[in-house]
């Protein structure tokens, strides 16, 4: 087998900039095997884990004066498609106002349905079980990036040095085990628990600058990661991914989920950061984009061949799919 | 057609050069003709190389070639899924299809979910034969040629060979050679099940948590190989970093035989080889090197999204 212990992971790939006191950081390595897949689907509750999931694939934007990181990576965002976790993380910050619950969700997106499901479900006889639902296997995160703390960082970073240490390198050997996947867990229930002593969430109804994001404002530095994918056994696709831009006087970022069912529905769910550097806080936009096939092919919409193989296919369809919600909440660095 | 025309069609798709549609058109009306006769259940004898899914990555099947050996000299079985995904469905269907027609003894090529009208138009073989040839003739031909394809196949009466999986409208043998396969793969029943199912770490048959499609566990192919005297259930359907996967007490195996999925999975890719004997051998594969692929340019990401 050791073809493939030395094949089977791409090198991870680290990729750092710094400005105006932030850090940002982005590693980017291969998607997990077979049985780091399990592991990690059976440690989040999970009954299904995407094909793709990129395991080290992360982003840590990173102020050292107010110990503030926010932090994007797949395992936070698969967490969430466990519907109890989901229950449990809701908030509705228009009528809280504030929280700090800061890793809270805006939305618990219903379980989507595959096209002759309804079919399916009359055929059934005693032969054939239906399990429970316990986890969304369209893997349609409403994960909004996670809010980590000091410690957390400190975390985080160990586990950036270790992969550093192995740049150029397979990382085959430092993939999951039981050790690893406890502190993982750890991490995630302590992070979703957390009451943030430091940091908190505020609703508001600022809207992110676009005018600001335009090319007048020459990019610094950029960077982009895919979180997972997954064809759903040839039904549509889901894709979480996160794209980020620093410019002299901002940062802005999209963490985007898009889901297509075939014939049956497109979900996009985006959450938007902008920062202005010397800003106490980061502004941040969470819009869920929703429609049914056969309403967004009536408004005009036409679904072509060269479209459904299209990478940037979420960003040539998103303008017909209406907005369902969009909520906008302030990131504090410290009570003021 | 003659066989020095089709020898010089075969070195052409070699090359990935395409033939022409009138080509095309008679090599498919001689495909019908040996595809016809074939059985649902194919009889195939070992050895034997078993292929997975190969999803029209024709310069990875050049590796495939080169690490399995060049047909007729090895005796092929594919498990379907050749069209769709990759950027070249269409030299790769034509090539494998070309080999069936010159060496019908020697390549055995059964029908995946993706050999379909309907899955076709979604994920890339439709939208490769229009630009390519201009017109959807091409795509037409090939897709009259996918239900003529056998569903299964069945390797010295020992080893089951499927796309997908089992049906729990098959218990036997001869449930299979029942179906009248000549048609568009169904949205269900067991001509579906056998292209679409998936097996899964679960006791007894499950409608998937999607909503459609079946997964089945242990104790299914336990007893389906039990009652057909079968060694192995080797299908594909399902992408597998490691190139194969073994489960249930090596009672059924998934190849994957499509490296670096899609240009970007990073997966390795697998075929599976039996000697006379049914004695297995896994054979690693990495994606043909870059620079042996006319890579179309990707597509930028916009800097400026919003």
């Amino acid at each position: 087998m050791n073809i493939i212990s030395n094949k089977t992971y791409t090198d991870v790939k680290v990729e750092e900039y710094e400005q105006n006191g932030w850090n940002f950081i982005f590693t980017k390595a291969g998607m997990y095997n077979t049985s780091d897949l399990d592991m990690l689907q059976d440690a989040l509750t999970l009954q299904g884990i995407p094909d793709i999931t990129n395991g080290n694939n992360c982003a840590l934007i990173y102020n050292k004066q107010f110990n503030f990181g926010f932090f994007v990576n797949p395992k936070d965002s698969l967490y969430l498609c466990n519907y109890e976790q989901r229950q449990q993380n809701y908030i509705d910050i228009k009528n809280q106002f504030r929280t700090n619950k800061i890793n809270y969700i805006s939305i618990i997106p219903e379980q989507a349905q595959l096209k002759h499901s309804n079919a399916w479900k009359q055929k059934q006889n005693e032969d054939i079980k239906i399990l429970d639902k316990i986890s969304d296997t369209f893997y349609c995160t409403p994960y909004k990036g996670t809010i980590v703390d000091a410690n957390q960082i400190q975390y985080q970073f160990q586990r950036f040095k270790n992969m550093d240490g192995v740049k150029g390198k397979s990382i085959f050997e430092n993939q999951l085990n039981e050790n690893v996947i406890k502190t993982e867990l750890e991490y995630l229930t302590h992070i979703f628990k957390n009451q943030s002593l430091q940091f908190y969430c505020e609703y508001t109804e600022e809207e992110i600058p676009l005018n600001n994001l335009t090319q007048e404002n020459p990019i610094k530095w950029a960077s982009y990661i895919t979180l997972y994918e997954d064809e759903l056994g040839d039904n549509g696709l889901v894709t979480c991914e996160f794209r980020f831009r620093v410019m002299g006087d901002c940062f802005f970022g999209l963490i985007r989920n898009y889901l297509r069912v075939d014939d049956v529905l497109i979900r996009i769910l985006d959450t938007r950061i902008y920062h202005q550097f010397g800003w106490d806080y980061i502004l941040r936009d969470f819009t869920h984009r929703e429609e049914s096939w056969q309403n967004i092919q009536k408004n005009g919409f036409h679904f072509s061949p060269q479209w459904s193989t299209d990478q940037n296919q979420s960003f040539l369809i998103q303008n017909s799919v209406p907005v369902q919600l969009h909520i906008n909440d302030k990131i504090y660095f410290q009570f003021g | 057609m003659s066989q020095s025309d089709l020898d010089r069609q075969i070195a052409q798709l070699r090359n990935c050069e395409n033939i022409t549609e009138g080509e095309v058109k008679a090599l498919c009306t001689k495909a019908r003709e040996i595809l016809v006769e074939e059985s649902n259940v194919q009889r195939v004898d070992a050895p034997v190389t078993i292929c997975g899914d190969i999803h029209g990555q024709f310069f990875d099947l050049m590796e495939l070639f080169k690490v399995g050996g060049d047909c007729p000299d090895t005796n092929y079985l594919f498990l379907g899924d050749f069209v769709d995904r990759g950027f070249n469905s269409v030299e790769t269907f034509l090539l494998l299809l070309a080999l069936k027609v010159r060496y019908p003894d020697r390549i055995t090529l059964i029908r995946g979910n993706h050999e379909s009208r309907q899955i076709t138009q979604v994920y890339g073989f439709y939208d490769e034969c229009l630009r390519k040839y201009g017109s959807l003739n091409v795509w037409r031909y090939c897709t009259d040629i996918f239900d003529y394809l056998s569903l299964a196949a069945v390797i010295e009466e020992k080893i089951f060979c499927v796309h997908g999986g089992l049906s729990p409208s098959i218990k036997t043998m001869d449930d299979i050679r029942a179906i009248d396969r000549k048609q568009e793969v169904p949205h269900d029943g067991a001509m579906c099940d056998l292209m679409w199912s998936d097996p899964d770490e679960i006791e007894g048959w499950n409608l998937s948590p999607r909503g459609a499609g079946y997964l089945f566990g242990g104790d299914v192919v336990d007893d389906f190989n039990r009652k057909n005297n079968i060694e192995l259930i080797c299908r594909a359907h399902q992408l597998v970093m490691e190139g194969y996967r073994v489960m249930f007490n090596e009672q059924l195996v998934t190849v994957w035989s499509a490296p670096n999925y899609c240009y970007r999975c990073g997966n390795v890719a697998s075929i599976l080889e039996l000697d006379e004997n049914l004695a297995k051998s896994y054979k690693i594969f990495e994606a043909a090197p870059q620079e042996n692929r006319g890579l179309p340019a990707k597509k930028p990401i916009p800097d400026y999204f919003l």
